[in-house]
């Protein structure tokens, strides 16, 4: 993006391993200041921005906004303004639109671009003349986007709103797991969900982590079950052994063909 | 992504929320200790500084006076809020209304 009114800008200099690092302990900061009831706690968008980003940050966070569309036509998701450090998402993704790309687009905003890039931008921009905001659209919460601006702000976002510390603890919680789940192929599956044996027909490798997720999203405050499939694969709870091998898990075949796993893989990519 | 674009494109300005938050970056305050202030916990003035709740016309007194100045303007604000609000809504209302009697027309 970098014609007329747009301006490229090398990469924040933050490692993935700073990314997740700082995305975890955002979380596990909320956890000590607010100290909840541990059978309830849920990582809950909201609720941290309420009571932890905003006190401690101060990042002001504008929904119901009509953004517009960018420069290509594509609709606007959501902006954060630099200078003023607030950001807007679109009324599309408002909390009544019950979209699921909401709460990863405000831990992509609030969280990526403010509270890991934002003192950074400020820094790195200082020099230019105009009002200065980043643009989030469809593409740049997409798994598969090359910018290195949203690419990062993603990694904080699916960290920050599934952390693997209190991820593993939900799962084991919820499920008491053994050993990873496998996906062998199409059919049935079942699975252990609070010591009760539930049986489901998976299509897919990103059918079946979305049912996993499904039990589980509760706790995760309105993320999509596609963003918490893929932290699940991310954690190693569930695999997928469709190629030759293991057999696992499946207690009964399924007549439908399985789709190709980088097709899959590329569903549960998409936030 | 950056572009050039005007301050706010948003049609949901919440003007009291801003002016709260103006008041207390004057006099140096952080939300914790505003919200000691005022008895409240700081999650309830991230939602009347940045999520549009309107505090109860006993509390924009209480705000007022921690802040020095005269509870009309406060109370004056919240009012333009909740008439928005409801033009919003109420606007919202008919637009939908009209859209279905214009599609059951066809």
């Amino acid at each position: 993006m970098n014609s007329g009114n747009w301006r490229r800008i090398e990469a924040p200099p933050f490692s993935d391993r700073r990314i997740v690092q700082t995305a975890e302990e955002l979380t596990k900061k909320y956890v000590r200041a607010t100290n909840p009831d541990p059978v309830l706690f849920s990582i809950n968008f909201d609720h941290i921005y309420e009571n932890y980003i905003y006190p401690e940050y101060e990042i002001a966070l504008e929904e119901d906004c009509n953004l517009g569309r960018d420069e290509h036509g594509k609709k606007i998701l959501g902006r954060f303004d630099v200078d003023t450090n607030t950001a807007y998402i679109d009324a599309s993704l408002g909390p009544g639109s019950r979209d699921p790309r909401r709460t990863f687009t405000c831990w992509h905003e609030v969280g990526g671009h403010g509270i890991l890039q934002g003192q950074w931008l400020r820094r790195e921009l200082s020099g230019f003349q105009h009002a200065r905001s980043i643009v989030t659209t469809e593409e740049s919460i997409d798994g598969r986007t090359h910018y290195e601006l949203d690419r990062q702000a993603n990694l904080f976002a699916a960290r920050a709103a599934a952390p693997t510390w209190f991820l593993q603890r939900v799962v084991q919680e919820t499920y008491q797991p053994t050993h990873p789940l496998r996906y062998t192929g199409p059919g049935r599956y079942c699975v252990s969900v609070n010591k009760a044996t539930r049986y489901h027909d998976a299509e897919d490798f990103g059918h079946l982590c979305r049912i996993v997720a499904y039990y589980i999203s509760w706790r995760f405050g309105g993320l999509s079950h596609e963003a918490l499939g893929y932290r699940l694969v991310q954690i190693g709870f569930i695999t997928d052994a469709s190629r030759p091998g293991l057999r696992l898990n499946r207690v009964a075949p399924s007549s439908r063909q399985p789709s190709s796993i980088s097709a899959v893989l590329a569903t549960a990519g998409r936030f | 992504m950056f572009t050039k674009l005007g301050k706010h494109l948003g049609a949901a300005m919440d003007t009291l929320g801003q002016r709260l938050r103006e008041l207390r970056e004057q006099r140096g305050l952080t939300v914790r200790q505003f919200a000691d202030r005022i008895k409240k916990t700081p999650g309830y003035v991230s939602r009347i500084e940045a999520r549009g709740e309107i505090p109860s016309p006993e509390l924009l007194c209480a705000i007022a006076d921690v802040y020095g100045i005269t509870p009309e303007e406060l109370l004056d604000l919240a009012k333009q809020c909740y008439l928005e609000r409801a033009e919003r809504e109420v606007d919202a209302k008919n637009l939908s209304a009209l859209a279905l009697y214009r599609k059951e027309r066809k």
